[in-house]
This record gives C-alpha cells, sequence and structure tokens, in this order.
C-alpha cells in the first residue's frame, strides 16, 4: 500500500470517529438526563421493592390462616352434626314411645266404650264419664306430638342439608390458596437487589409449602337448586338409552368437549 | 341383600352427611375412606362391600380416577358407583359416565336425591 493511500484510509477513520464524537454529542446529554432520572427513581424502585418483600413475606400466614379456617369450620361442623344425631336417636325414642302409646289409646277406648254401655241408664254418670275423658284427649295430643316430630325432623334434614356448605367453602378457600401461592410465586420473582453494583434477584423469601396432591372445585358453589340435578338426570338418562360404551363414546366425542 | 357401603369423601363433614342421610333412610352398614387409594385398600380388603358412594375432588387419587381404577378390575366391574360431588357442568358428568359411574349427584343434595339414585343404581345392576 502506498503512502497515499494510507492517508486516504487514515483520513476516512478519522472522519468515521468524528462523526461518533458529533453523535456522542448528541446523545451525553440525553444519557445524563437518564441518569438523573434514574437517581431519582431509585429510591421509588427500592419503596416498590420494599413493599412487594413485605407484602409477599405476610402471604405464607394469610394461607396457614385460610387452612386454619376451614379447619375450625370443619371441627364446629361436626360437633353440630353430633348434635344432630343425639337429637334424631332422642326423637326416635319418642317415636317409639307413641307406638306403645297407641296400644294404651286403644285399650282405654275399650275400657271407656264398656264403661258407657255399664251406665248408660245413668245419665249423671255418663255426664261424670265423658268429662273425665274430656280432660284428656289423647287422640289430639298424639297428633301434635306426631306433627312436632316430624318437623323437628324436617329441621334437622334442613341443618344437614345446610351443613355441605362447609365442604364447598373449604373447596373454595383451596382455590383461593392456589391462587394466593400463585401471586406469591410472581411476587418472589420480582424482588431485586437494587443496593449493590449488580442488580440481583432475592431468593430469601420464605415459600410456602404447597401441597402437592391438593385436588379442589375452583367452581364448587353453594346453590341449593334443583336446576343442577335435573341436567345431571337428562344426561344420565340419555346415556341409560345408549346400548353400549361405545355409543356413550360418540356421544362424550360428539357433545363433551 | 343388605349392602354395605364404601363411602369416600376426603371432607369428614361430607362423610358424615353421608352416613348420617343413610342412616336415616334405613341403611346402617358402611365404613369409610379419605381418598382413592384408601377406598383400593379397602375394597382389597372387604369383599361384602357391594355399593360405593365416592366424590370426586380427592387428594392422592381422585373420584374419576377411582372409578377408572375399580372398573378396570374385572373383579368389580358390576360393583354400584354413585359419584357425589359439587362438579356439575356437563363435561364433568361426562367424563364420570365415561368412566362408567352408575350415577351421579350433586352437591348440596337432599336425603331424597340421594335415596333415589341408590334406589335407580340398585335397579340397574
Amino acid at each position: 500500500m502506498d503512502y497515499s493511500t494510507e492517508m486516504e484510509n487514515l483520513n476516512s477513520k478519522l472522519s468515521e470517529l468524528k462523526q461518533v464524537f458529533r453523535i456522542g454529542e448528541k446523545v451525553i446529554p440525553g444519557i445524563q438526563k437518564l441518569i438523573e432520572f434514574m437517581a431519582e427513581i431509585l429510591p421509588l424502585l427500592n419503596n416498590i421493592n420494599y413493599s412487594i418483600e413485605e407484602s409477599t413475606k405476610k402471604i405464607p400466614k394469610a394461607t396457614n390462616q385460610l387452612n386454619d379456617v376451614t379447619h375450625a369450620t370443619e371441627i364446629a361442623t361436626t360437633e353440630i352434626l353430633d348434635k344432630v344425631d343425639q337429637i334424631n336417636s332422642e326423637i326416635s325414642q319418642w317415636e317409639e314411645f307413641i307406638i306403645k302409646y297407641n296400644s294404651k289409646i286403644r285399650k282405654r277406648k275399650e275400657v271407656y266404650e264398656k264403661l258407657m254401655r255399664e251406665i248408660e241408664n245413668n245419665p249423671t254418670a255418663v255426664d261424670l264419664l265423658n268429662e273425665y275423658e274430656n280432660l284428656f284427649p289423647l287422640n289430639g295430643t298424639q297428633q301434635y306430638f306426631k306433627d312436632s316430630i316430624a318437623k323437628v325432623r324436617a329441621g334437622l334434614e334442613t341443618i344437614t342439608i345446610t351443613l355441605q356448605v362447609q365442604d364447598i367453602t373449604a373447596q373454595q378457600l383451596l382455590a383461593v390458596n392456589h391462587l394466593i401461592i400463585s401471586v406469591q410465586k410472581k411476587l418472589s420473582g420480582l424482588i431485586v437487589d437494587l443496593s449493590g453494583e449488580e442488580v440481583m434477584l432475592v431468593t430469601s423469601v420464605e415459600q410456602i409449602e404447597q401441597p402437592t396432591d391438593v385436588n379442589f372445585d375452583p367452581n364448587a358453589s353453594f346453590t341449593p337448586s334443583v336446576d343442577k340435578q335435573n341436567m345431571v338426570d337428562e344426561i344420565m338418562s340419555q346415556a341409560n338409552a345408549l346400548s353400549s360404551q361405545d355409543e356413550i363414546d360418540k356421544l362424550f366425542n360428539n357433545n363433551g368437549k | 341383600m343388605e349392602l354395605k357401603f364404601l363411602i369416600v369423601d376426603d371432607s369428614l363433614t361430607m362423610r358424615r352427611i353421608v352416613t348420617n342421610s343413610l342412616k336415616n333412610l334405613g341403611y346402617n352398614n358402611f365404613i369409610e375412606a379419605a381418598d382413592g387409594k384408601e377406598a383400593l385398600e379397602k375394597l382389597a380388603a372387604d369383599s361384602s362391600i357391594n355399593f360405593v358412594i365416592t366424590d370426586w375432588n380427592m387428594p392422592v387419587l381422585s373420584g374419576l380416577e377411582l372409578v377408572k381404577a375399580i372398573r378396570s378390575d374385572t373383579k368389580f366391574s358390576s360393583l354400584p358407583i354413585l359419584m357425589v360431588t359439587t362438579r356439575g357442568v356437563k363435561e364433568d358428568i361426562l367424563q364420570a359416565l365415561q368412566a362408567r359411574v352408575n350415577n351421579y349427584v350433586v352437591k348440596p343434595f337432599t336425603p331424597q336425591v340421594l335415596n333415589d339414585k341408590i334406589q335407580q343404581v340398585l335397579a340397574t345392576t
């Protein structure tokens, strides 16, 4: 390469360098502003970081509290069911008593009719016997007890049906817990250490021990209506009308997905 | 023939409610399991079980997996199975049917509905 060519190359490189400096002159104020902006925003980022870290630390406590709620309601529900059992047992004894009482009422009626025949010629004695009989109208009392027992039984049945809400809310709480744990995982990933020279992920946040075998229905709801059961019954009757498992499988492939 | 029920549910409350309902309907012979795996162990250990009432959502082994496991054993191919669950959407019901449950009850249920379904299952098995 001769001297003039080398000079041309050098000149060209210097021109390129000049361009770089010109661009630098334009960019440097922008970078300066960016640095100033970062300096201003850093305390804010630290605050956000701290808030996320604090919130994330509180999540395990929240999930434990939800589990405690489920446990407590299960114990309370079991105690109520124990009481329902006891009352049912008492009612059964009343019913047995009423059945025994029936035979005594029949016997009493027989005695009353015999007595009436014996004293039918004595109007005063008839009046007295009727007055005595009306003091203890046992037939009406028996019916009253039967009606009362039926009402108590119906009430106990309603309580038992309503207590199914415990299982349903337990599943809803499991769904909420699952959601909280997912949020905690995401938040943990956002926490960074801005204090050092390098930006680092913080991994010291306590992780929630998530049971791997939990199975819940996220759509569980306490809606005591016959609509859902009617839909089930309709599908079941359609399936029962089909003669083979292959036909049932075909029905699922057409409608189930 | 006396019915011996295996009631499978991870919820103690639901096991109590089902057994209470059965008692009030005049049935007195039942055993319980808290998940599908325990249910399979009890089925293997007790040949007198002749009716299974199972929940769907359970840890370890779900009700649906339990039904599939039962049906895969030729010994239990005609064992009556009633699914009692909160899952009430069409896809769930079809999945349960495909796994070959005999009938399906949506929670919350009344003892009358439970009895109707037990009778329907018994009439068809």
